[in-house]
């Protein structure tokens, strides 16, 4: 019998996890959960309910002290730390509440960074790059530092990051609480519809209802447990 | 990351400057500290390598160009009897103190020799040295400010006898050593009589101690055969090939002078500071950026691409460093040249030298960056 959760692109399981200088809550206690390729989640929860710690220990930014993270049925906890650090540029994209990205770099170049990074040409990164930005609506736009964008088009610049290396699974911590809602929902919207299109799973930890209609299922995090 | 690295570096313009002011510094200290090393060095041997004698007899107990035992003058005379020994003659190393026309003293090497047919080639015209007359000498044209002289002509007196500027020599003259006056050997046992003959007769006699008898051979290839005949009939003797000599007089003063180590301690605290400021501007750059780090760790940059994009901003200083690091130190030749009377030669090995140590401080110094750089935690980016 194939166990279910290995056809999961990624699954936790009975996740424990307590910062190192944390008093004495368990930011998660006994967090399970499952996506499938291609399905797109919304975690929800109030705040400290501990939605960007379930996206940093599915992610491999930080370690259960117990339970297990399993992407495509690989244990995290059988990789080493550089072949977890590997696995996120190979396979993760991620969006940030504050965007993330690099003042000193364009819109084009904070992109091509990391596809470079991956190990693609400079010609390939430039082509994907560019086409990724199209289709987020900044094809004007390639060259301008982020300074130089509205909140709305960063965070655009940084989907298009998140997306142009085609990930298996994107991480979105609150992506839309810095922007205002026109150009929350627009952020939203494209990232669903652009992450759908290439098949890629996203987990967007939000509290911000206006999302719910973009997204397959919605997991409700309470007391580091999802409901 | 390379695009990363350079727009860092770029970003602060103010703190590029004083980044680069402390790696031009250090650049230019080395640069000017090798080439004082160098002309120093070159300089203790400027007479050995002006004269074209292959063999320099002297005291075995020579320690150095300018203080030796004497041999006698009469054993010029023994030498050029050997076979194989084209043109011997005296050259007497002697010590005096010159008093100016308005009264200045320095204290002076004379170096007495026998101008006709000399084999030491000072760069002054073989009539000028033959005209010159007792009490005449020729010196550096760097040494007459010390000697309190205009210029040709300017008079003079040792122990109450005329020592009149006849001719000037350029580059001759050794940074350390007293003002040398080139005379001939009549002048220098008059302003500085050693022995009881020279005493009392005032001009060379047989006995008269001289410091070296410079041998020019008939045939280069004899060299071996000639130094032990002359060894040989001059029992106390040397023969030290010019090259023996060079080598004994600089390793005498960098021994005596400790300049190596000196120059080198000076330019070691010179790299210090510089790759304390570097450091620094490196370490304050990297905290500036910690978010960014921190999404880089995130995303999944490698640790090593980090080192690497903090690398390039090191290499990237000490390119743009360099180049006026060698500016100022060309602006620093030619002060010491012209103002100074000082000639350092930086060679191009010395330049390749301080891109090395440039490089060296810039890269060590972006250790502490690296350092920093990593204990960054990639959770940072998430906080809102
Ligand atoms: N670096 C940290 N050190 C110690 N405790 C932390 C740290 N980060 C979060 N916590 C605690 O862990 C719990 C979960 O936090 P988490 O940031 O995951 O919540 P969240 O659901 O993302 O909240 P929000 O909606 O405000 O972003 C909270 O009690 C929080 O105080
Ligand atoms: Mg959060």
């Amino acid at each position: 019998m194939v166990d279910a959760r290995d056809a999961a692109v990624v699954a936790a399981h009975d996740l424990y996890y307590r910062y190192p200088r944390a008093a004495s809550e368990e930011a998660l206690h006994g967090a399970s959960l499952a996506v499938d390729a291609g399905e797109i989640v919304l975690l929800r929860g109030h705040s400290g309910s501990g939605k960007t710690t379930l996206l940093c220990v599915l992610a491999g930014l930080l370690t259960a002290q117990r339970g297990s993270v399993r992407v495509s049925g690989v244990d995290l906890a059988s990789l080493d730390a550089g072949a977890r650090t590997r696995l996120r540029l190979d396979r993760f994209g991620f969006v940030f509440q504050r965007f993330g990205l690099i003042a000193a770099l364009q819109a084009r170049e904070n992109v091509e960074l990391v596809l470079r990074a991956g190990g693609a040409s400079a010609r390939e990164a430039r082509t994907r790059t560019l086409a990724t930005l199209e289709a987020l609506g900044l094809a004007g736009k390639a060259e301008r530092f982020p300074r130089e964008l509205s909140g709305g088009e960063q965070q655009r610049v940084a989907i298009a990051r998140a997306l142009a290396k085609r990930p298996s699974i994107v991480f979105a911590d609150e992506p839309t609480s810095s922007l205002d809602s026109t150009s929350g929902m627009e952020a939203a919207r494209l990232l669903c519809r652009l992450a759908r299109e290439d098949r890629a799973a996203v987990v967007i930890a939000s509290h911000d209802d206006r999302i719910v209609p973009f997204v397959d299922r919605i997991v409700e995090v309470a007391d580091g447990r999802c409901g | 990351m390379r695009t990363l690295a350079i727009r860092y570096v770029l970003e602060d313009v103010p703190r590029l400057v004083a980044s680069l002011a402390g790696i031009a510094f250090v650049v230019a200290l080395v640069l000017v500290q090798a080439g004082i090393y160098s002309s120093f060095v070159t300089s203790t041997t400027l007479l050995i390598d002006q004269s074209d004698a292959q063999i320099w007899v002297g005291s075995r107990e020579m320690s150095y160009l300018e203080i030796t035992l004497p041999v006698r003058y009469d054993s010029v005379a023994r030498i050029r009897s050997i076979a194989g020994v084209e043109h011997a003659e005296p050259l007497a190393v002697r010590s005096a103190v010159r008093q100016s026309a308005s009264g200045v003293l320095d204290y002076v090497r004379v170096i007495g020799f026998e101008p006709a047919g000399s084999s030491l080639h000072l760069g002054v015209p073989a009539e000028t040295f033959a005209a010159m007359r007792l009490g005449d000498f020729a010196t550096d044209a760097t040494q007459l400010p010390l000697l309190d002289a205009a210029g040709v002509g300017a008079t003079g007196n040792i122990r109450g006898l005329p020592a009149r500027v006849a001719a000037l020599t350029h580059g001759t003259q050794p940074i350390v050593s007293p003002t040398f006056l080139y005379a001939s050997l009549d002048s220098a046992v008059a302003w500085s009589p050693l022995s009881l003959g020279e005493i009392m007769g005032g001009r060379v006699a047989a006995d008269s101690p001289v410091s070296y008898v410079l041998v020019r051979l008939r045939s280069a290839d004899d060299a071996a055969a000639v130094r032990a005949s002359i060894e040989r009939a001059l029992p106390g003797a040397r023969a030290f090939s010019r090259d023996e000599m060079a080598a004994i007089t600089r390793a005498f003063w960098i021994r005596r002078t400790n300049i190596g180590f000196i120059l080198a301690l000076g330019a070691a605290i010179g790299a210090l500071v510089g790759a304390i400021v570097v450091g620094q501007i490196l370490y304050v750059s990297v905290n500036e950026h910690v978010r960014e780090y921190a999404m880089l760790k995130a995303v999944g940059i490698a640790d090593r691409a980090l080192y690497a994009a903090i690398a390039w901003q090191a290499v990237a200083l000490a390119v743009l460093g360099y180049l006026p690091g060698l500016a100022i130190s060309a602006a620093v030749v030619f002060v010491a040249g012209a103002k100074r009377g000082l000639y350092i030669t930086i060679t191009p090995l010395d330049g390749v030298l301080a891109f090395g140590v440039a490089l060296f401080i810039c890269v060590g110094a972006s250790l502490l960056a690296m350092w920093r750089a990593v204990r960054i935690d990639p959770a940072l980016v998430f906080d809102g």
